[in-house]
């Protein structure tokens, strides 16, 4: 039996894709509302229910592990639950879990994506790029930075045309696979396309599954 | 189609969620059983598209049918159109992915004149031929429908058939007389246009011919076939409470500009401003009874959970039973946090109670449109509202809390002079007075008025569809003369139309088929979303009618003989031609009409029939 707060466990692939972040939450709003789940609203002049998600994906991008934290005005089985957001979401969004969390986003540390590219790299063009800084041009609300992604690099490697990496997934130091690619042009001094990313999994400090 | 350029295009193009479909609530069949399949296509962006109320009906009336599926498609941005020609990759529709040019027909809703060239456009990025004439067996039907219809004659070039009128009932008859076709073996394409042509409200322009004489007046009109009618009657809806009304919506991912429900509550108007097609084309007044509207609302806002309910119609507190609906629909929206919208507010019946019933809260101001400045002109135009009744509407706002009062006026209107210009600013001035003078309203916080003032265009089936259009340079004059008077009040903001676009719209909304021309040229020159301040280029436009020797001035800015053939005698829109010379003349003399539920003015309407209408009986 699940009350007040309760994790969502889901994925975001074929057409949501394209959909922005902010979309994805208006999305879900309305999906929360038709199914009639008691979620919290904020109090106030104009009340919006409170809905934490553990990361974002950018646009262009699937995931297979997001995560969402609501909270409930009255207990609900987590079987219930499910089943009546799903029937409001399209096949685009599964709900693969519902559950009282027991850690917070705080510990949330590496998330882990199958990137495949138009063109690949190999293996020791792959090693070559992953022996130095990897310094990439971001641009911020002061203008253009130069920054240096590599410790948010915590492995890659190749399985024929999959690269497999591990990136920092540390709110204050968040590694989008999208600048992780961008690092890899600039360190092979040519151009990738990547014609599909998914995020794969999420991890804590010790490398073990977050949930 | 190609999966892989497909998602190449999307990721380059801002905002891909407007081309993707897949959104919660969409239709989706068994394409093995279906024997037509119709592309819906609004031709403006997918966020305007989207909040079309006509869309969401027609597409759901369609879709009743186990062997008919109806897609939507928009008018791609320019980024994507960009892509797709880059990629050479046609235009698809949303549910299936599938290629538009596939279909067996693509309907266009046509709402106003400046969506025409982006109608070329999603024909182009299609990969479809332009002419109707240049398209074979294969190519899909093109079909258009909507307010524009009431004069199709400047697309017949690009278009088979128009359906006339309302088009619930009509739409489903058309495709399934092409079903039957198809089944018996019957089939072509001139065969089926036709069979189309003796449908009732189904304009086959092919099938027409028009002789112009020599002072580019139009001469006749004349059917190439005797078993075809004189003019195509429009169709309407009897019964508004069985009429087809959808109980789901497609819900967008991405942010529309109606993103709610809309409740449609009754179709037509029982005002008669002269200058409104609306008010015209829509008649008979149709209501639907307020248990039924409130069973289809809980309905749409079980099914999408949306917490805001638009009541729509052309005027909505002129609806009879305005009383009885809110209070129902207050019965369980308030407890659901659902709020309550009423757009298109008359002043004569916005009342304590009503304002009391409205959501208010988020908004701080109101919005009507007086039209005219002065009340010879009001009265010229027969808007039945006086200065009283806008101020006291007025207090009404300022005593719940308002403090914006947003006011839309028209430039241009048949008889103006500076007076009507000077009544503009006046009334503005009065209404800020008002503010004051009310005990109720919160002096710490100044009052605001907004003078919206848009150019009047003659548009066809009103009475005011003879008078010519004030040119641009007169237009402007105004304009400016308006901003004089305005511009010391800091408390008074005043926004108005660029007369320019206004003068494009003019030349469409009366114009023949000789303008395909410049339709045709003005695509190839690139021009399209003329409904943007950003795209519309109107020295463009001139070029192009300079270059097909069309003088815009004949078709927006000259009086029609009231002896002429027009373009759109051809259309049989209910209301008869004598009525409306009878209150073009009556708005000469400054005598105003009564509403349809006071009086009945003999407009002609009445013959169409329909339930719980405002005519008296036959």
């Amino acid at each position: 039996m699940l009350s007040e707060n309760v994790r969502i466990l889901f994925s975001k692939t074929g057409k949501l894709k394209y959909i922005s972040h902010l979309d994805l939450c208006r999305t879900f709003r309305a999906a929360f509302k038709r199914a009639r789940i008691p979620i919290w609203y904020s109090q106030g002049f104009n009340p919006h229910p409170k809905m934490v998600f553990a990361t974002t994906v950018s646009v262009g991008n699937e995931s297979l592990c997001e995560l969402l934290d609501i909270k409930i005005t009255r207990p609900m089985e987590e079987g219930e639950l499910a089943e009546r957001l799903s029937l409001q979401l399209t096949s685009d969004i599964q709900i693969h879990k519902v559950y009282t969390p027991k850690r917070g986003f705080g510990e949330l540390m590496w998330a882990e994506y199958e990137i495949i590219l138009e063109r690949g790299v190999t293996e020791s063009e792959l090693e070559e790029a992953l022996s130095s800084d990897m310094v990439i041009s971001k641009r911020t609300k002061n203008g253009q930075k130069e920054e240096n992604i590599r410790p948010l690099i915590k492995s890659a490697a190749l399985f024929q045309n999959r690269l497999t990496c591990v990136l920092s997934a540390v709110q204050s130091r968040f590694l989008s696979p999208d600048n992780f690619i961008l690092g890899l042009c600039g360190a092979l001094g040519r151009e990738l396309y990547a014609i599909s990313v998914v995020r794969t999994h999420i991890y804590d400090a010790d490398m073990r599954e977050f949930e | 189609m190609n999966e892989k350029i497909r998602d190449k295009i999307l990721k380059s193009v801002s905002k891909p969620g407007r081309y993707i479909g897949g959104e919660f609530g969409e239709t989706i069949k068994d394409k093995s059983k279906i024997k037509a399949r119709f592309a819906f296509c609004f031709p403006d962006s997918y966020e305007i598209g989207m909040s079309n109320l006509g869309v969401r009906i027609l597409a759901g009336a369609l879709n009743q049918y186990e062997d008919i599926w109806c897609e939507r498609t928009y008018c791609p941005w320019n980024d994507m159109a960009e892509k797709l020609r880059e990629y050479n990759e046609p235009l698809w529709a949303h549910e299936s992915g599938d290629y538009i040019k596939d279909f067996d027909f693509v309907g266009f809703t046509l709402q106003y004149e400046l969506c025409y060239t982006n109608v070329l456009e999603v024909l182009s990025l299609s990969h479809i031929p332009l002419l109707a004439k240049d398209r074979g067996e294969d190519a899909p039907i093109i079909i258009g429908g909507g307010p524009c219809t009431y004069n199709p004659e400047p697309l017949c070039d690009f278009f088979d058939i128009f359906s006339i009128g309302e088009g619930e009932e009509a739409l489903p008859e058309l495709l399934r007389l092409y079903i039957n076709m198809k089944d018996s073996g019957e089939y072509t394409k001139s065969a089926f246009l036709l069979r189309a042509a003796q449908l009732e409200g189904f304009y086959v322009p092919s099938l027409y011919d028009v002789k112009y004489s020599k002072d580019g007046k139009i001469e006749s009109y004349t059917p190439k076939r005797d078993d075809i009618p004189e003019r195509i009657k429009k169709r309407i809806i009897k019964d508004m409470d069985k009429a087809y009304y959808p109980e789901k919506l497609v819900m967008p991912y991405i942010e529309t500009v109606q993103d709610r429900i809309v409740l449609e509550v009754y179709r037509g108007c029982i005002r008669g401003c002269r200058f409104c097609q609306a008010g015209m084309t829509y008649r008979p007044v149709r209501e639907k009874t307020p248990e039924v509207l409130c069973e289809q609302a809980k309905k749409l806002y079980e099914n999408t959970g949306y917490d805001e309910i638009s009541l729509c119609s052309l005027s909505i507190s002129d609806y009879s039973c305005i009383d009885r609906l809110t209070d129902l629909l207050l019965e369980w929206t308030d407890d659901e946090k659902v709020n309550l919208s009423l757009p298109s507010l008359r002043v004569n019946s916005f009342t304590h109670e009503l304002m009391e019933k409205i959501s208010s809260v988020r908004t701080s101001g109101i919005t009507f449109a007086p039209e005219a400045g002065s009340q010879r002109l009001r009265d010229v135009i027969n808007k039945n509202l006086t200065e009283e009744d806008l101020l006291r509407a007025c207090n009404v706002a300022f005593d719940y809390g308002k403090n914006s009062v947003k006011l839309y006026f028209m430039n241009g209107l048949p008889t103006e002079t500076n007076e009507d210009l000077d009544g503009i600013a006046l009334l503005a001035e009065k209404v800020i007075r008002a503010y004051y003078e009310n005990p109720k309203a919160n002096k710490k916080r100044p009052p605001t008025v907004t003078v919206s003032v848009s150019c009047f265009i003659p548009k066809p089936c009103t009475p005011f569809q003879w008078e010519k259009q004030d040119d641009c340079e007169m237009l402007i004059a105004k304009q400016k003369y308006l901003l004089e008077k305005i511009k010391s009040n800091s408390k008074i903001s005043y926004k108005w139309h660029d007369a320019k676009v206004s003068r494009v719209e003019a030349v469409f909304a009366r114009g023949d088929r000789r303008l395909g021309t410049a339709l045709l040229e003005a695509h190839y020159a690139g021009i399209k979303f003329d409904g943007w301040d950003e795209f519309f280029d109107y020295d463009k436009w001139m070029a192009v009618f300079e270059k097909c020797n069309i003088d815009p001035s004949f078709y927006a800015n000259r009086e029609y003989g009231t002896d002429e053939v027009l373009a759109w005698d051809i259309i049989d829109c209910g209301v008869k031609k004598s009525f409306l010379l009878r209150e073009r003349e009556k708005a000469y003399k400054g005598i105003t009409s009564a509403s349809c539920r006071e009086t009945c003015a003999g407009c002609g309407a009445s013959a169409l029939g329909g339930e719980k209408t405002c005519c008296p009986k036959m």
